[in-house]
């Protein structure tokens, strides 16, 4: 090793130093920072969460109760104050708070094409019938979604049924892997920005064509990707229209439950 | 004194300013996917990994003091990470999972990539792009703690002193480690280094 390469990795690696000058430089991402920060601020929650649970040890009922008393203490305390993560960055909740929703939507590339492909709203569900949709549970998760998230900006306290809710979306958001979370970040801000209403109509009338479908099977649906989905848009759409019309014609009488209807004959006259 | 500007944010991040944060992982998010980018040869995990040490870095920000570079800090978080992936992939590959497709590329021979670096195709070796590739997969060939300093050298410009700091090794191991690399990769850019293409 000479002098020089004592003094200077550069000059250690020598011509090598050149080659290496060859490969890329990740460009700035806007998008990728702002999932970061969405990241962080959920993953630091969830381990606050976490390490806050009392771990099982029955052998020790009576410091088990002082651990309790004070755990109780504490997550009444996280009831009613903001966790760390929730004070620096309570913008990034909806991902967390509205993950049904934007897997069900799954991205923004998909629901631009179902926009573009103006499919019809499904006749089987009744609730279509009015294409503009009021499930209650999806209007209220647009609704929060759009106009800011439930709990952390008006810091309500949760109960202890959200909070485990919550946990468990935690949960499976940290499972997601990086580019699923980046197209749901994507997806949260592209639904919660007003001008992009289309986009919100394509989620509600995708929504009404799972909702349309037998529960076991939408999961399914949902874990499609985008060409899958739009296949299986395609196909039911173009199934539906070689359907004889009315919400429940002769080929939906079947799937109706309950007894059948009561015939009203008119009496016939004398 | 003047600190540096990420240790002024860092110390902002630790009084709870949360756009300090923000600016920190504006400021040095490329940074991290550029260095994890060529560490696992899979832009995905890089920026899984990125995101891992802006983690790591929130977690322990009550803890932070000023003592040392905020650079070194987070290069010494950064390698942890990275080591700290190497053995999860060695615990998937106990329990049979597939490796990913940085691990596999990284097992090419370096005579495949002795190969694709001579002038057998000399117009596709003037390709960027394949020049890229090449040199890429010719880093994948070094050992994990060959490519960090490599990478920590070229791409964060850190000095023996930084890069021993960060893997908490001693200067002579540093040295060392860039010493076998340089030949290691000569060896593989043997026909490009020699016709001096990269200029």
């Amino acid at each position: 090793m000479t002098a020089d390469e004592r003094d200077d990795p550069a000059t250690a690696l020598g011509d090598i130093w050149e080659a290496l000058d060859s490969l890329p430089r990740s460009a700035p991402s806007p998008a990728a920072t702002a999932t970061t920060i969405e990241m962080v601020a959920i993953s630091a929650q969830h381990r606050s969460a976490v390490a806050a649970r009392p771990a099982p040890q029955a052998w020790l009922a009576a410091v088990a109760a002082v651990i309790v008393s004070f755990l109780g203490g504490a997550a009444a305390g996280r009831a009613t104050l903001p966790s760390p993560a929730g004070r620096m960055m309570p913008q990034q909740w909806p991902l967390v708070e509205h993950l049904d929703l934007l897997q069900e939507a799954g991205s923004v590339d998909f629901l631009h094409e179902v926009d573009r492909r103006a499919y019809p709203a499904p006749r089987s569900f009744p609730m279509l019938q009015q294409p503009t949709g009021d499930d209650p549970a999806f209007e209220a998760s647009i609704g929060s979604l759009r106009g800011g998230s439930l709990h952390r900006e008006t810091q309500e306290p949760l109960s202890g049924e959200q909070r485990r809710d919550l946990e468990e979306r935690m949960k499976d958001l940290a499972q997601l892997d990086g580019s699923d979370r980046r197209r749901l970040g994507e997806l949260a801000r592209a639904l919660a920005n007003p001008e992009n209403e289309h986009l919100v109509e394509a989620a509600r009338l995708w929504h009404a064509w799972v909702a349309s479908r037998d529960p076991a099977e939408r999961r399914s649906i949902i874990s499609l990707d985008t060409d899958e989905r739009l296949e299986w848009l395609d196909r039911y759409s173009r199934l539906q229209a070689r359907m004889p019309k009315g919400p429940f014609s002769d080929w939906e009488r079947p799937q109706r439950r309950g007894p059948p209807p009561r015939e009203e004959t008119p009496t016939p006259p004398r | 004194m003047a600190i540096d500007p990420s240790t002024e944010l860092m110390l902002r991040v630790r009084d709870g300013d949360a756009q300090a944060f923000e600016q920190l992982v504006a400021l040095w998010q490329d940074r991290l996917v550029t260095l994890f980018l060529h560490h696992t040869g899979d832009h995905a995990t890089a920026e899984d990994l990125a995101q891992e040490v802006f983690l790591r870095v929130y977690r322990a920000r009550a803890t932070y003091k000023p003592t040392a570079k905020f650079t070194t800090w987070v290069h010494t978080i950064a390698h942890n990470a990275a080591s700290d992936l190497k053995q999860r992939a060695y615990r998937r590959r106990e329990r049979g999972v597939p490796m990913s497709a940085s691990a596999s590329s990284s097992a090419m021979g370096l005579e495949q990539i002795a190969i694709a670096a001579s002038g057998v195709l000399p117009s596709r070796l003037a390709d960027r792009t394949e020049l890229q590739a090449t040199v890429q997969q010719a880093l994948l060939t070094l050992n994990e703690r060959q490519r960090m300093a490599v990478l920590l050298a070229k791409f964060e410009q850190c000095s023996y002193e930084e890069i021993a700091a960060a893997m908490g090794i001693t200067v002579p191991a540093v040295k060392s480690l860039l010493f076998r690399a340089r030949d290691q990769l000569r060896e593989a850019l043997k026909p490009y280094v020699e016709r001096g293409e990269s200029s």
